[in-house]
């Protein structure tokens, strides 16, 4: 997943678009490490050091990774449903420009 | 890649065996425990593979250390990794070994503070078996560590809300008299609360506001997911594993 989110980020570093991950590793510190040494330049929620995270679990997430992909009006899509690469596309091109 | 990630968690391991060690003053016992568990978490051998390799060097500890708070973990190492008994989908072998373990455990440990990896442990015993030993560990714990544990584990076996939409008894206590006990980075409070008030599918269909997420970064710093409004955002669920 990790070669696909650094994509992701490269292509859409000057459009309105972000990554947002709610992660569920052990501690704080275990997260610095990863996302120093994977070069993940997006932020994550810290939740709470487990699976059972109080995050995950009022999202009601069995399973990782699970994306959800939501609209610059803050809306849910079912782009976690179709093609993501595609979904995202469309939408960030539907993103008014800035006033 | 995976090498350095092994190595990367092998650093962890011991960074936290040498943090334990010295709230211990270095008892060199739990330090024998603490090379033990980090090399069967280094160990590359498939899980049940590791298991059985490990488990002499375990039960040998255990003997020679009964009655002291590292043999307790090195005890609760046993009942965890049970799960590896399991033949096909039928968990009779794992519910049989894993039940005497854990009443042998509380007979000489009934005031360790360890105690609450039973209901981390928990799917290693059968529903019955889970409510006398959480039940049993309400009993006779002095920590309330591991009550709220109990009660966790307690409250997860009916549903999360009775009939008249009050929280079950053992959620109701967690999210009162227990709730800034932590469960490792967080509180039984949080998790409780979550328990009590999940989205729904429909909540979370397409068309619907995406829910506000208020918590924290990697850094303890406070974060909204409101925060990214105006941008399109992949919302992520993920871990290092």
């Amino acid at each position: 997943m990790y070669p696909h989110e650094r994509s992701l980020v490269q292509k859409y570093e000057n459009k309105p678009f972000a990554i947002v991950g709610v992660n569920s590793d052990p501690t704080p510190e275990f997260l610095r490490t990863v996302m120093k040494e994977k070069d993940l330049t997006w932020p994550s929620f810290f939740d709470g050091g487990g699976t059972g995270g109080p995050i995950a679990t009022r999202w009601g997430v069995r399973g990782w990774p699970t994306v959800y992909v939501i609209d610059h009006n803050g809306i849910i899509t079912d782009g976690h449903r179709g093609n993501l690469d595609e979904v995202i596309e469309r939408l960030v091109n539907e993103v008014p420009p800035a006033k | 890649m995976r090498a350095t990630v092994l190595f990367g968690v092998l650093l962890l391991l011991l960074y936290c065996a040498a943090a334990r060690g010295q709230d211990t003053k270095a008892d060199p016992v739990q330090q024998q425990l603490d090379a033990l568990l980090a090399a069967h978490e280094a160990s590359e051998l498939a899980y049940a593979d590791a298991y059985r390799a490990f488990l002499p060097r375990f039960e040998k500890f255990i003997e020679e250390h009964r009655g002291s708070e590292p043999e307790a973990r090195a005890t609760l190492w046993l009942i965890q990794q049970t799960w590896w008994l399991r033949e096909g989908n039928s968990m009779e072998k794992v519910n049989g070994a894993a039940m005497p373990l854990a009443e042998d455990l509380l007979k000489r440990h009934a005031d360790s503070p360890q105690l609450d990896l039973l209901v981390e442990y928990k799917y290693n015993f059968s529903r019955e078996q889970r409510e006398t030993l959480f039940n049993r560990l309400l009993e006779i714990s002095p920590h309330a560590s591991v009550k709220a544990a109990a009660h966790f584990g307690l409250a997860q076996g009916s549903p999360a809300r009775d009939e008249d939409g009050s929280p079950n008894e053992h959620f109701a206590l967690l999210t009162t008299e227990f709730a800034k006990v932590k469960w490792r980075e967080t509180t039984y409070g949080a998790i409780a609360d979550a328990y009590l008030n999940p989205l729904s599918p429909a909540d979370l269909a397409p068309g619907k506001p995406a829910p506000e997420i208020e918590g924290i970064d990697h850094n303890g710093n406070p974060m909204k997911l409101s925060d990214y409004r105006g941008k399109v955002v992949l919302l992520d669920f993920w871990g290092d594993w």
